[in-house]
């Protein structure tokens, strides 16, 4: 709108409110003559008189009322757009949405959040728990952190760090007094773990039977290494589940214990490729990919 | 922020694209390149990606683009002010109205009360998105089919209808005096869509409980447009009562739906700052016309 900007709006609302370029200057920090030059440039950009000149102050004309009104509403409306600025701006218009397990959740991704609120102190971030592919090809996560994930195409993959299975028994157990265990020593225990068909983990952990030559069949399935761990209530039980738990959580009354042979997994980031990230996003992506040549494998 | 810098941005994710925006724009794409570039730094906001080898709008540009929107239209709103000034209409009566009112209750309302104000009052008829008209206090009155029960607003119930239907005189139901649902089986219907700003639409109303509202085959937004598909012998439309009193049934035989609810037209104003003259009269004219 060649002639009216917001800034100019501002100053033709105030001329109005104060009656005089002089106090109007004052009130907005200008000179006289750019307050006049303003009324003038935008009287001569919409065409029409505002102002009338009457005993040395400027009067608004009758006319132009519904015209100072909607003037008014653009002062008020630029006013937000500014403070919608501020809100891009630290991150609290737009969440983060991180798609996640909980145990990489407490873990990895909590150490990169410590450090992306000590520069986004007011950013929103959602802490998804799903299944992070998913999320991300529905548009409802920007970014997604997993254990060895089957992906669509669309889907960029950086692997992080490595971990890797281990089993948990309770401290009770006389498996508990071991270095280590083999999967052909938990053949006959109560075994809580995940499903094959549902998590990445759970085809992983399988495969690992299937090589051993024995039967993977939990006799519970879980969607997360967090709820295997509490679920482990009786004498006998025995869970696989990923090291990044135990580095996060301590869990009283169960011993953790390596798995040989190795079991390994890799946690992976995941974006969208055809979608650009938000700037808290990919300082997030960022932290994440730097700290990964910092963490020592699991 | 900058006004023109705004304008790239939008241009730029409405359209997609830094060349497309230049096309857009009619500028070089280097140019708004270099307008992204700046405006990011000016606002230390994100604006633009490489994705897939291509420039791409942030999510934050996205979001700047909604939020902006608003700010654009009040600027638009000032320039239409002033432009109104320059014509001479600044003191003009302001009503905003579905489109399935703006051809029938209204006209012979506004003539009247042109009639009562010696021709002296402008008149300006806007259409749609009538509650945020009356509420950003862009109009003095509005008409709509139904109370918009919001605070600040005040509705005023002007008269009541029932659905007719429209046809063609030599179609074969135009020999029926009334017309039941069974009898439009197997017919075209042509009528409105949901006028969207009601609390309560009696029109759609009438036409679910009439058990219509699923059959209609062609929705329109006005009234003529309707009258004029059933004069083509496109189909049959459905449409208020309120028609009759227009002149866009001419030729065409007018049909009553059996057992039809009541269809209610609405006045709405605001209730804190008192109507001007102009305004109240032309609400007396649309409220003498319903007694």
């Amino acid at each position: 709108m060649s002639g009216l900007t917001p800034f100019h709006a501002g100053v033709l609302r105030a001329v109005d409110r104060y009656g005089t370029t002089v106090e109007a200057a004052r009130q907005l920090n200008l000179t006289q003559s750019a307050v006049s030059k303003i009324i003038a440039r935008s009287e001569a950009g919409l065409g029409v008189v505002v102002f009338e000149r009457r005993d040395g102050r400027l009067v608004l004309r009758p006319q132009a009322r519904a015209l100072m009104r909607a003037l008014g509403a653009v002062e008020d409306e630029w006013r937000d757009l500014r403070q919608a600025i501020g809100e891009l701006r630290s991150g609290r218009a737009l969440p983060l949405r991180i798609a996640s397990t909980p145990s990489i959740g407490q873990g990895l991704i909590a150490q990169a959040l410590r450090q992306l609120i000590s520069e986004y102190p007011q950013a929103r971030i959602e802490l998804i728990m799903g299944d992070a592919p998913t999320e991300l090809s529905q548009g409802t996560a920007d970014v997604g952190v997993m254990f060895s994930p089957r992906v669509t195409d669309d889907i960029a993959l950086t692997p992080l760090a490595q971990a890797s299975i281990i089993a948990l028994v309770r401290d009770d157990d006389p498996l508990a007094q071991c270095d280590f265990v083999s999967l052909t020593d938990l053949k006959d225990r109560r075994l809580i773990c995940f499903d094959r068909e549902k998590s990445p983990l759970g085809w992983l952990i399988a495969r690992a039977h299937e090589v051993a030559g024995l039967d993977y069949a939990p006799f519970m399935t879980v969607p997360y290494s967090i709820s295997a761990a509490h679920l482990m209530a009786q004498h006998g039980d025995v869970t696989l589940i990923d090291s990044l738990l135990i580095e996060a959580h301590r869990f009283d009354g169960l011993t953790r214990l390596p798995v040989a042979p190795e079991i390994p997994i890799t946690i992976c980031l995941m974006t969208v490729r055809s979608r650009p990230l938000t700037r808290v996003a990919a300082r997030l992506v960022e932290i994440l990919v730097r700290d990964r040549q910092l963490q020592p494998t699991a | 922020m900058k006004l023109n810098a705004l304008h790239v941005i939008d241009a730029f994710v409405r359209l997609g694209g830094t060349g497309e925006a230049a096309q857009g724009l009619g500028v070089s794409q280097s140019a708004v390149i270099k307008a992204l570039r700046l405006a990011e730094q000016d606002l230390d906001v994100s604006l633009l990606a490489t994705v897939q080898g291509r420039l791409t709008p942030t999510p934050e540009a996205f979001e700047l683009t909604r939020r902006a929107r608003p700010a654009f239209n009040v600027l638009r709103r000032a320039r239409h002010e002033a432009d109104m000034i320059r014509v001479g209409m600044a003191d003009r009566l302001r009503i905003a109205t579905v489109p399935g009112l703006a051809h029938s209750i209204l006209p012979p309302a506004i003539a009247s009360a042109r009639l009562a104000l010696a021709d002296t009052a402008a008149v300006e008829v806007v259409f749609d998105h009538v509650r945020d008209h009356l509420v950003a206090d862009n109009v003095d009155l509005a008409i709509s089919y139904g109370p918009m029960a919001i605070e600040g607003l005040l509705d005023v119930e002007l008269r009541r209808s029932s659905l007719v239907c429209v046809l063609g005189r030599e179609h074969p139901l135009a020999s029926h005096e009334t017309l039941a649902h069974a009898d439009l089986d197997r017919q075209r219907l042509i009528s409105y869509g949901p006028d969207g700003v009601s609390r309560s639409d009696s029109f759609q109303t009438a036409l679910a409980q009439t058990g219509l509202a699923d059959r209609i085959a062609i929705t329109v937004r006005h009234t003529d447009t309707a009258c004029h598909l059933a004069r083509e012998g496109v189909g049959i439309a459905v449409v208020d009562g309120f028609v009759i009193s227009s002149g866009l049934t001419e030729g065409l035989a007018i049909r009553p739906i059996a057992s039809s609810p009541p269809v209610m037209a609405y006045a709405h104003h605001r209730d804190r700052a008192p109507l001007d003259r102009a305004a109240r009269i032309l609400l007396d004219c649309l409220a003498e016309a319903a007694a």
